[in-house]
Formats: C-alpha cells, structure tokens, sequence
C-alpha cells in the first residue's frame, strides 16, 4: 500500500456509528499504519480500522458505508470526496461481499437430499399407496354417479360437440351377449355400462363407475368379433381394479407439488405441466400392462383366443407406427411399447388354431358392427 | 437532507430540525442490468437460482434508500432463502400430499365428483399461506438493519394465520364491506409485533378514514353492477314463473342484460380497477403515516394516485412494446426455419398429443419458439423490476417525509434473529412477500 504515503495528512469528518446504539458521533478520519483511524473531536482515537478487511456496503459509486469487517456492527458513514476516492484506491477488496460460511453449504446440500428424498417417497410411494387404498374405499353409489357425469364431458370433449351414443335393438343385444360372455359370475364391485360412441377413433377407454365406452372406429376396424371382445376385457380389467379413480386420486395427491418445487417464476407453468405429463404416463402404464394381463386371463377362462387382441395391438401399431417412442422416448407415451404388448398377449393364448365357442354369431356380429346406423 | 448528530452515545446535541426526506439513489438500468442476467440464469436453472437473484436485488434497493443520510442494508444471503425454501418442501410436500389426497376423496365420495367438491384442496393451503407470508415478513425485518441496528419482528405467526382467517370470513359474509377493517385490524397486529432496535412501532389511526373511502368505492360496485345484475336476475325469474310468454320476455331481457354488460365491460372494468387501485394507495397512505416508532417518530406519507397510475401505465408501455419487438423477432426465426411446415406444427397444438411434440421434424420449429418465450420472460421479469416495482418504492420513499428521527436514535442493538425459515414456505406457496 505505498499509495499510503500519499494520503498521510489526509484528514476527513465521518459519522461513526458503534452498533450497540443507532445514535451517531461525528469522528474525524484519517489514514494509520495499514489502517483507518477514527477519532474523536475531541482528538480521542475511538477505533483502528485495519485496511485490509475494510468493507463498503454501500452500492454505487456515492458515498462509502464502512464496516471494519462482515462481521461486525459498527458503521463509519464517509462523504467527503477525498477520503472516499483515496480510500477505494487504497483498497481493492472494497466491493467484496460476504464470505459464505462453510457450514452454510453443507447445509443447503443437506436439506437438498433431505427434499429430494422426500419427493420422491412421496410422489411414488406414499401418494400411490395411499390413492389405491382409498380408491377401494369410495361408496360405489358415488362412483356410478361420478362415472355417468365424467362419460358425458369426456365424450363431448372427444366429439368437440354433443355427444352421439350409438343404439339399435339387434346390435344393443349383441353388445349385451359379448359382455355377458365376459363378465357371466365375475365379482365386479359396480355394475358395467358399455355403450358405443358414434366416433371415427379407433379406441375405447374406461371411467369410474364401471363406465366403458366403444368408439365405432374400434368395431369397424376390428377383424371378427373376438377382437372386439378383447378390447372390452381389456377395460373391464381398467374397471376391476379401479384404474380410473385411482390414477385420477394420484394425480391429485402429486397436483401442486411440482408447482411447489419450481416456484412461482412464470416459466415454470410449461415445465409444471410437461412434468405432471410424464408422471402421469408412468402411473397409466402400469395400468395398461395390468389390463393387458387381466384380458388374457379373463380370455382364456372364457375360452376364448388371446390371438386377435394381440392382432389388434399389431394393426395399431401399423396404423400409427411407433413415431417417437421407440426405446428411450417410450417413457413419454401413455401406452406401453405396441410390440411387446402384442407378444405378450399372443403368449398367453390357448387355443391357437383350435375350436373355440364364437362370442358372437354372424349375424350378432353384424348387428353389432352396425349398431350406429340404426 | 437535515441530519441531526450528537457528540455522544446518548443523543445530548440540539434537537434539531428533525424532519427527514429519504433519499432513493438507484437507476432503472441498474435495476435492469442486475435483473436481466439473474433471470436468465433463474430459467436456464429452473428456478433454482431466483434466491440469488432476490438476494441481489433487494440488497441493491435497499441500499438504494438513504433515510437521515444513511442508507438501509440487506443482509440476507441466497442460501438461507434456499435452505428456508427446502424446508418447506419438505413439510408442504407431506402435508399437501395427505391433504389434497383427503379433501379430494371427500369431494369424490361425498360430492358426487362435483365441481365445488373438487375445489376442496385450495381449503388446505389458505391457512398455510397466510402463516408463511408472517415468517417471510418477519426474514424480511429481521435482516434489514440502519445505522448498524437492526429491525425485527416478534415471533407472532399463528396469531397472525387465526387473524387473517377470521378477517377473510368476516370480510366474505360482509359482502366485502368490512374489508377496510380487516385490513387496519391486520395491520395493527403486525405493526405491534414490529421493532427497530429495542423500540417497538405503533399502529395508531382509526377506521372511519378509510372506511369513507371504501364506501365510494364498494358502493359504485353495487350501483354499476351488483343491483343491476340482481334486478335483472329477479326480472328474469318473474318473467319465467309468469308462465307461457314469460320464457320469451325472460330471454329477451337476459339478452338485453348481457348485450349491456358487454358493451358497457371494458369502460366498466376500468373503473372499477382505477377505484379500488385508488383505495389501496389511500390506504397506503394512512396506514403508513400512522406508525409511530419509540413513541414520536413518524412519517407523512404522500404519495399520489396518479403517479402510481402513471408508473403502471408507463411500465405496461414498456413492456409490451418490449414484449412486441421480441415476439416479431422470434417469429421471424420460427419461418425462417420451420417454411411449410407450420401446417404440421398447428396441428400439435390441436390434438396436445405431448409424444408427437418430440418429432424431430418438429423440434427444428419449436426450439426457437421455446426459446424465445423463456427469453421474452426473462426480459419481462427484468423490464417488471426496472419500470414497475422500482419506480413505484422509488415514488413511495420520495414523497415520504419521516418526523422526530431523532427519537429513532435511541434505539438499542438487537440480538440476530435466528430463525432459519427465511420466507421459504411463502416461496414455496406463491404467496412471496417483499418487492421482490
């Protein structure tokens, strides 16, 4: 610091404040031995300051705000032009802030793994557990009623307009024959309602209250009555183990703990939503395979071929292709892999080429394909 | 700027002319050159790093204000604001995740899967929020200091949460009408809780001050909207239990209603914002100029309506041209690369196939979307701090008056608070405190 010498006889006022009061005391300063000096009117020393921790916390380029070092509470307020521009020339580590406290780091990574942890229990344990639980739990009455209100806006949104349930006497009957082969003695904890929306779609899905409904594409596409029933087992399986309920109970245990976590900058609303997708795709995926499983097994003890369900994943996957879900990216699709869904439903076919009782006659089949024109 | 200073610890010297207008020494490009680049980085860390940039930013606007010559300090750090938000992660995410799980089982089974019923989880946070927002406001003290000597806030935040509760309910079943007295009710709470030094603050007014005001303003919204809507809607039941003829009279009527509510909305919206906005700035103003520290020192809070109008409109300005200019821009790249293919990419929208999103043919169309719209928060975010939120504390601290300062310098050193929290659960639910 030879800049010292220059400064030697530099003399200027400043308010010190000693930090165990807010009362100020005007001080005269000056420069020491790598040091500030402030001292009384009365030609008191009161402190030495030394340079080298000499902290401003002031901002800008104004004014200087001393403080000896972070630490502490005493305050030295300096205006005078002189002793400011020497002062910031004397010291470089003027501006520096705070030193983080080593504990303050450990800290944070502490509590870090500690949320972490916890998210992650609670996203993909505690809130799954505790959804299925009280999915069981819901009075069924409740769940038909919710189940009716849900098919007619599900429908509309699908339809973008009023819905248009398909009926006809021959092909109603038909569609009560295929579900009465399926579900004759099968302990279903609400009573089925399979109905049949007029929609180009080729698809069907399941809501609460034992609600299925059948897209006409889905009948039009299929190659025979047993396929057509294998869809339908496949969401009788949906019904039976409440899948519905229990993925709409799950979503909203996890609602808002993403939004939580991302904080309330303005673009977290695209991350929030992409990441409730994927967790909610995750949850519907074990779903599907378990439905899956569920088809096969109910096929077979009605005697029936797994074959053209496994037909089915295949023409789907012809139709749409696998597009970006191949391999990694599967983990964003709702559905699992087309392919192995279709190997393993074939696998667990019985009758091969065999005989087997139909689902439906001809004509039943017929009707049934037609049931939207009437 | 009139300073008094005393020879001794004591405060012996005159007593002076004692009346202080704070200074604010800050620019809007200082405001907008620390904001831009920590709100990039807060996006590109998806939010990790807004601690650092609220720390940074209220360290700049606090020092920015000078009252008796001497300027507030902020000392807060980024990590106590993020170790405080980890904490309420933590015990938000149990307590919600029960929470929400419950209530919405409730609204299944017992609502029928109801709209109202599904609403249920929102009862789960309100309380926590009005909790968190007490503990952010006491951070917020407890770390502010001047002349060396801190500022603090008593431990209070239950009381705080059951006030604000009873206050909401009051308010709701009074239609609105006792809004003004929950408000100098809350008030007075918090401001008795409040320290500086060993000196404590006073919240002293009445309501009736501003109570007169919010009558105007509560009583245009039940003339321009409320008794309208409500004759029309009795009309209407009238004319419908009136029998055959009485349907066609009653849809004539709620169309006429509603062709009126149209046309009439905007000019009518605006009204009604200006004249509560006015309310809020008086309410401001009164509040404010009745806290007394140590017994004589207060402040003359003047700040004007219209000024504030003024910042608002004029930092809408900003950002909107702002908001224009980068949107064209962004645009521009969007044809640029994608050419035809826009066909495709509207169609995604359509359908919110998310999968279909990641087609790479896609991608090369949407990455400049995307990022153009983080940029354009970004800018937003900083454009916000520089053109709203500093000008608005800079009106406020200039047309502030603060008498008796020297009362203030009485005041004895605190003890550091050490509550750990640091505002993270009101971060974590939204409901931040602070300008920041």
């Amino acid at each position: 610091m030879t800049a010292l010498a220059k400064y030697e006889l530099l003399e200027a006022p400043g308010l010190f404040f000693d930090g165990t009061s807010a009362a100020g005391r005007e001080v005269v300063v000056k420069f020491g031995d790598a040091s500030l000096i402030l001292m009384s009117l009365a030609d008191m020393p009161i402190a030495h300051w030394s340079l080298a921790g000499l902290r401003n916390l002031a901002e800008g380029e104004g004014p200087l705000t001393l403080t000896p070092d972070h630490d502490s509470d005493e305050r030295l307020s300096l205006d005078d032009r002189d002793m400011v521009a020497a002062i910031r020339e004397v010291c470089p580590d003027l501006g520096r802030g705070r030193p983080a406290r080593p504990g303050g780091w450990r800290k944070l990574a502490l509590w870090g793994a500690a949320a972490v942890a916890a998210l992650y229990l609670i996203v993909f344990h505690l809130v799954p557990a505790l959804a299925d639980r009280m999915a069981a739990l819901i009075p069924p009455e409740a769940e038909v009623a919710m189940g009716e209100e849900m098919v007619e806006s599900f429908a509309g949104l699908i339809s973008r307009g009023e819905p248009r349930f398909c009926s006809s006497p021959k092909g109603d009957r038909a569609l009560a024959a295929m579900t009465a082969r399926l579900t004759e003695g099968l302990a279903v904890h609400v009573p089925l309602d399979v109905r049949v929306l007029d929609h180009e779609m080729v698809n069907a899905f399941a809501l609460p209250g034992g609600q299925i409904v059948l897209f006409r594409g889905l009948l039009e596409a299929s190659e025979g009555p047993e396929m057509a029933a294998g869809v339908l087992a496949h969401e009788i399986g949906h019904v039976v183990a409440r899948d519905p309920t229990r993925l709409a109970l799950r979503a909203a245990g996890s609602a808002g703990l993403l939004g939580l976590v991302l904080g309330d900058f303005t673009g977290a609303t695209v991350t929030v939503a992409l990441s409730e997708a994927l967790l909610r795709s995750s949850y519907q995926r074990e779903a599907e395979a378990a439905a899956d499983r569920f088809a096969a097994t109910l096929l077979t003890e009605r005697g029936l071929p797994t074959a053209p369900l496994a037909r089915f994943f295949e023409i789907l996957k012809e139709k749409h292709g696998e597009g970006p879900f191949s391999g990694a990216l599967s983990h964003l699709a709702t559905h699992p892999d087309l392919d192995g869904r279709a190997v393993a439903t074939r696998a667990a076919d019985e009758i091969g080429g065999g005989a087997f009782r139909p689902v439906l006659s001809d004509q039943e089949w017929v009707a049934l394909k037609g049931v939207c024109d009437g | 700027m009139t300073t008094t200073t005393m020879d001794g610890p004591w405060g012996g010297g005159p007593a002076a002319a004692t009346s202080d207008r704070p200074e604010y020494a800050g620019t809007r490009g200082q405001v907008f050159g620390l904001a831009l680049l920590r709100s990039i980085l807060t996006i590109l860390t998806l939010g990790l790093a807004r601690f650092w940039m609220t720390t940074r930013l209220r360290r700049h606007y606090w020092s920015s204000i000078r009252v008796g010559g001497q300027p507030l300090e902020y000392t807060g750090t980024a990590i106590e604001l993020f170790v405080g938000f980890l904490m309420a992660v933590v015990i938000l995410a149990t307590y919600l995740a029960f929470a929400n799980l419950m209530l919405f089982f409730i609204g299944l089974s017992y609502f029928q899967g109801h709209e109202l019923g599904l609403q249920l989880p929102l009862l789960a946070i309100l309380p926590m929020t009005f909790w968190a927002q007490y503990r952010a406001m006491r951070y917020l003290f407890a770390r502010t200091r001047w002349r060396g000597v801190r500022f603090g806030l008593e431990p209070g935040a239950w009381g705080y949460m059951w006030r604000c509760l009873g206050w909401a309910f009051a308010t709701l079943f009074s239609l609105g009408l006792l809004y003004p007295s929950q408000q100098l009710n809350l008030s007075r709470y918090v401001t008795r809780h409040m320290r500086y030094g060993d000196l404590r603050f006073r919240q002293e007014g009445r309501l009736w001050p501003l109570m007169r005001v919010w009558l105007l303003f509560w009583g245009g919204l039940v003339l321009l909207v409320g008794a309208p809507a409500l004759l029309g809607y009795f009309a209407y039941v009238g004319a419908v239990a009136a029998g055959d003829g009485g349907e066609a009279t009653a849809e004539a009527m709620g169309e006429g209603f509603v062709a009126w509510m149209l046309g009439a909305s905007p000019l009518l919206v605006l009204v009604v914002v200006g004249l509560y906005l006015a309310y809020q700035v008086h309410a401001f103003r009164y509040l404010h100029s009745n806290k007394v520290l140590g017994g004589s020192s207060h402040a003359s809070v003047r700040l004007s309506f219209w000024r504030v109008v003024g910042i608002y409109v004029g930092g809408a300005l900003v950002i909107s041209i702002v908001g224009s200019l980068i949107a064209g821009v962004v645009l521009a790249i969007v044809f640029a690369v994608a050419g035809a293919d826009m066909q495709a990419l509207s169609s995604v929208f359509e359908d919110g196939a998310l999968a279909e999103l990641l087609d790479p043919r896609r991608l090369g169309a949407l990455i400049p979307i995307v990022a153009g719209y983080l940029l354009a928060i970004a800018v937003f975010m900083a454009l916000y701090q520089a053109f709203i939120t500093m000008p608005l504390l800079r009106a406020a601290v200039t047309t502030s008056t603060i008498h008796g300062l020297d009362a203030a310098a009485r005041a004895r050193q605190r003890d550091h608070d050490r509550q750990a929290e640091a505002g993270g659960f009101a971060d974590a639910l939204g409901a931040g405190v602070g300008p920041v």
